[in-house]
């Protein structure tokens, strides 16, 4: 009964009870060692002059990338081009269902809000924008090669983004490989 | 009447504590005003886009990124390109100049979270964050206590979902569920830590 009172006194002065919606960050009556004088990811610092905690790579650096050396020196594989700078005609990896499976995984999640989940276009920015958005299932794109799918994601074209730092050079053949399953089963 | 006193005082001041201190108290709620008019509800909820397309790296990182602004401005350079509430956002574009947008979960200092772990496994977004969809502005909805922690580390099947599932803010448990989570604890190699150093380094 008393715990009750002082419960209903102490919310009466805090004005609170638990779980109510506030805007002050919490407080920590016991502050233990819950901050500690280190930094985190993406906060700010005032060490670095720029105020960031999180360092941009000097230019000209190369990435410990967990691919083999074959792989990522691999200008077909990395950049979709050729040794003469030509797109490739065909996707540099072999395809299969486990490619295509995480294709479409990606393509939902980066591809999907403008281009609809078949690839038709109608997605958000031009159902609520009227913003036109290119169908994967028109010609020019079923015509186009493998590489110039693969340069379209890694850089944008026309109000297109690119898309090469979600999506390692790995996805984007996947989300080719995808897009072009999609051309085969819709006709639109 | 003294004695009485030296009994419940002792009482009061554990139950004051315990209430006023703990995780559900002084965390859960927190609901801090952001420098942009940001709506979950909106993105994520009525246009349903993913989780990840704007915090890319929660698959493969301990830290599920806040997005640069150049994600925000993949749509925004197009739509509502002339917007008071975007103001921000074409500035912060223009001068490089961090969006300081405000941390909402944040764990102790000692405890080594890991989002890339907990997605890989199949936990659901919602099952710590809630229904992020459905909030206007992100709020805290679990104390993220340690024992809140092990409650699930302990009995992971309520949480345990298919593997394209995990960013579903919409998904419920099926009636199978239990089915489901022993067979995907086996498949998956699932053995949540319940020793200290599994969260403390």
């Amino acid at each position: 009964m008393r715990f009750l009172l002082l419960v209903a006194a102490l919310v009466g002065t805090l004005g609170c009870v638990r779980g109510c919606t506030s805007s002050r960050p919490p407080i920590h009556p016991i502050p233990n060692m819950d901050d500690q004088p280190r930094y985190e990811a993406q906060a700010a610092s005032d060490f670095f002059s720029d105020g960031m905690t999180m360092r941009t790579p000097v230019a000209g650096t190369v990435a410990r990338n967990p691919l083999p050396l074959a792989t990522w020196t691999d200008s077909r594989f990395m950049t979709g081009r050729d040794a003469a700078g030509e797109p490739v005609l065909t996707i540099p990896v072999a395809v299969d269902d486990a490619l295509v499976i995480r294709g479409q995984d990606r393509f939902n999640i980066y591809c999907l809000p403008c281009h609809d989940r078949r690839g038709t276009g109608r997605g958000i920015m031009f159902e609520r924008g009227a913003i036109p958005t290119t169908s994967l299932h028109v010609q020019r794109i079923r015509d186009a090669s493998a590489g110039e799918l693969f340069d379209v994601i890694s850089n944008g074209v026309g109000l297109m983004p690119s898309y090469k730092y979600p999506l390692s050079p790995s996805d984007r053949w996947a989300i080719i490989a995808y897009v072009r399953k999609l051309q085969a089963e819709h006709d639109e | 009447m003294g004695a009485i006193g030296g009994a419940v005082m002792p009482l009061l001041a554990v139950g004051g504590i315990w209430y006023f201190g703990s995780p559900e108290y002084t965390d859960v709620g927190y609901q801090p005003h952001q420098p942009i008019p940001y709506s979950h509800r909106l993105h994520a909820g009525e246009l349903s886009m993913d989780c990840r397309y704007c915090h890319a790296s929660v698959e493969v990182s301990a830290v599920a990124n806040i997005p640069p602004t150049t994600v925000c401005m993949n749509c925004h350079t197009v739509i509502l390109r002339d917007s008071d509430k975007l103001a921000l956002l074409r500035e912060s574009l223009r001068t490089g100049e961090p969006i300081h947008w405000l941390r909402v979960h944040k764990l102790p200092d000692y405890a080594y979270f890991n989002h890339g772990v907990h997605v890989r496994a199949g936990v659901g977004c919602a099952s710590c964050h809630g229904r992020v969809d459905e909030m206007e502005v992100v709020r805290q909805v679990e104390p993220l206590s340690m024992s809140w922690c092990l409650d699930c580390h302990r009995e992971p099947a309520r949480h345990l979902r298919p593997l394209n599932q995990v960013t579903n803010m919409r998904w419920s448990p099926p009636p199978d569920q239990l089915e489901f989570a022993s067979g995907a604890i086996g498949d998956r190699q699932l053995k949540p830590p319940t020793d200290c150093s599994g969260c403390h380094r």
